[in-house]
């Protein structure tokens, strides 16, 4: 390894223990914020796999962030008091609901692929809000329970916030490390020989439907363990999870932080969060305030916080 | 042997009719090249050839194999790779990553998430030669946005050229080139027919580097065939002077 490699492995390391540390002396309410901010990371990502390595702008993210939510939700409240059942649920429910939605999706790109994601995510809404009998509706699931997290004979009570932060933390955690080794693999490479040219892809040999349509599913599950562990944070799930608004949050928080820089999506997830709940308490119309960022951003920064760092001082973060 | 072979292969866009009925027969490890007036129907040809374009009539055999109507993918995985009259190269990746695609996807590694020292090895020995018969291994890490044109040209033969094919389809490789990098591609091409044995089908409008390095040509002229010969053949046929060549030569 180089200096520079040294560096970033330092830094993602010193975050992480930021990370871990941190929550100990934050107040509740900080904590909360934080611990959101880690759920919508891991939504930003989902988002950011699919648009930065695969080139494909889905906007209907929100569909699979809700279908998690309202799994987890509703096995709590019917079935498990344990994570795993509802969690395995969530994920196996967005990957049937991403393989159907992902299926017919595929075989069109750019606005199209967007629109199309959009509509099927607004389907989605349109059955959250209109099966009361299941959903709960309008209302939907109120007192979400966090569950326990039961490994051999601990019993960890997720209720607390601190031990539903490091929950979260950890599952990060994994699923970043994940992503990271996804996009560094072979199988990365294939997929960004798709973003850059993906009629020549065909012709050198992929089957480029099978490998969006792969890495959509894994978006969607991302995008599904957001969802579940954001219904259990908040202890509800309700139809706007799934608003083509909510789909829209990803998008913007990883074109604050970055599209080309891997840490993008985290830091813009941390801005994003940060700036909407401090500007909402002391201007009030905060969406004015996104909108000039995101002018000045598009304008002068293309590539995000992070990539304008990223140049500035040389290294990829 | 023939290694390719259409029947009858027709291709019409609505009213206008590309392709009228091409019979060609193309032997193993020929370079078979197609000449003739634009819109002729020669990139047309090669879009039915890899499955870009379905033919509304006709067949296509590959070693005796129907491939009429294939994807794209199913094709070259068969062993069918081209090139691209305007260059088709992946810009935002290098050099090297362009040719290793290629490798990965004809040793199936492309779902090795956790490929052995020895996996990593060949994958990097097996592009570092194809660099090496394409004569950019010094330029490996450059992205292939910021070639000349010419090596852009090249890197796109490498990419084919990558896929180990049985056939490799190039459709005006030399275009817009100099004369310098005309000659290193033409020089290219030979190498490839004959060290690697690739047989080749070549679209080109460059008729004296065609005609240099042909086994066969093949004229078409409004959809149609209308001669196949040998290079000195072809220059003295009266119809293939009047319809494409022109008095001069």
């Amino acid at each position: 390894m180089n200096h520079k490699k040294w560096q970033v492995l330092a830094i993602y390391i010193f975050v992480i223990i930021l990370l871990s540390v941190f929550p100990i002396i934050l107040p509740s309410f900080g904590l909360y914020l934080l611990n959101e901010i880690l759920i919508y990371a891991i939504f930003s990502y989902a988002f950011y796999f699919l648009f930065s390595h695969v080139g494909y702008l889905s906007f209907g993210q929100a569909a699979y962030f809700a279908v998690g939510a309202y799994s987890v939700a509703l096995m709590y409240k019917h079935v498990s008091s344990t994570i795993w059942l509802p969690f395995l649920t969530a994920i196996t429910v967005t990957f049937i609901v991403a393989f159907i939605i992902g299926y017919l999706s595929v075989r069109v790109t750019k606005v199209y692929f967007a629109f199309l994601t959009l509509a099927f995510a607004q389907m989605i809404y349109t059955i959250l809000f209109l099966w009361q009998s299941f959903t709960g509706g309008d209302d939907g699931i109120p007192n979400v329970p966090r569950g326990y997290l039961n490994i051999y004979f601990m019993k960890i009570n997720l209720e607390s916030a601190h031990n539903f932060y490091y929950f979260t933390l950890i599952i990060f955690a994994i699923l970043i490390f994940i992503l990271r080794k996804l996009i560094t693999s072979y199988f990365g490479l294939a997929l960004r020989s798709i973003r850059e040219n993906i009629e020549r892809a065909s012709f050198v040999g992929f089957n480029t439907h099978r490998y969006v349509l792969i890495a959509f599913i894994i978006s969607a599950v991302y995008s599904g363990i957001a969802g579940a562990l954001q219904a259990s944070l908040a202890k509800m799930a309700y139809p706007e999870l799934s608003y083509w608004s909510t789909s829209g949050e990803p998008i913007l928080m990883t074109l604050i932080g970055g599209i080309y820089s891997f840490s993008g999506p985290f830091i813009g997830a941390l801005l994003y969060i940060f700036l909407k709940t401090y500007l909402m308490a002391i201007i009030g119309n905060w969406v004015l305030f996104l909108g000039i960022v995101l002018l000045i951003l598009l304008l002068f920064f293309r590539g995000g916080v992070m990539g304008f760092f990223e140049q500035k001082f040389g290294i990829e973060l | 042997m023939n290694i390719l072979q259409t029947k009858g292969v027709k291709k019409a866009f609505e009213k206008f009719i590309a392709l009228n009925g091409i019979d060609l027969e193309v032997k193993e490890g020929e370079i078979h090249s197609i000449i003739g007036p634009n819109g002729a129907g020669k990139t047309t040809f090669f879009n039915l050839i890899s499955g870009k374009l379905k033919a509304t009539a006709g067949k296509i055999y590959f070693n005796e194999e129907d491939i009429t109507g294939k994807p794209p993918h199913e094709i070259a995985q068969k062993g069918i790779a081209r090139t691209f009259q305007i260059v088709n190269i992946f810009l935002n990746l290098t050099v090297l990553e362009n040719i290793m695609i290629s490798i990965l996807n004809i040793r199936k590694k492309t779902f090795d998430f956790f490929p052995s020292p020895q996996t990593q090895n060949y994958i990097n020995e097996e592009t570092f030669k194809i660099l090496k018969v394409i004569g950019m291994e010094n330029q490996a890490y450059t992205l292939a946005g910021k070639l000349s044109h010419g090596d852009k040209k090249k890197l796109d033969m490498g990419i084919g050229l990558a896929q180990n094919p049985k056939i490799l389809l190039l459709d005006e490789p030399m275009a817009g080139l100099n004369p310098i990098e005309n000659q290193a591609i033409t020089h290219l091409i030979k190498k490839i027919a004959g060290k690697e044995k690739v047989t080749i089908i070549l679209i080109e409008h460059d008729v004296n580097a065609v005609f240099s390095i042909s086994d066969m040509v093949t004229v078409f002229h409004q959809g149609r065939v209308i001669a196949e010969d040998k290079p000195e053949d072809i220059r003295e046929n009266k119809l293939v002077i009047e319809a494409y060549l022109g008095e001069e030569f």
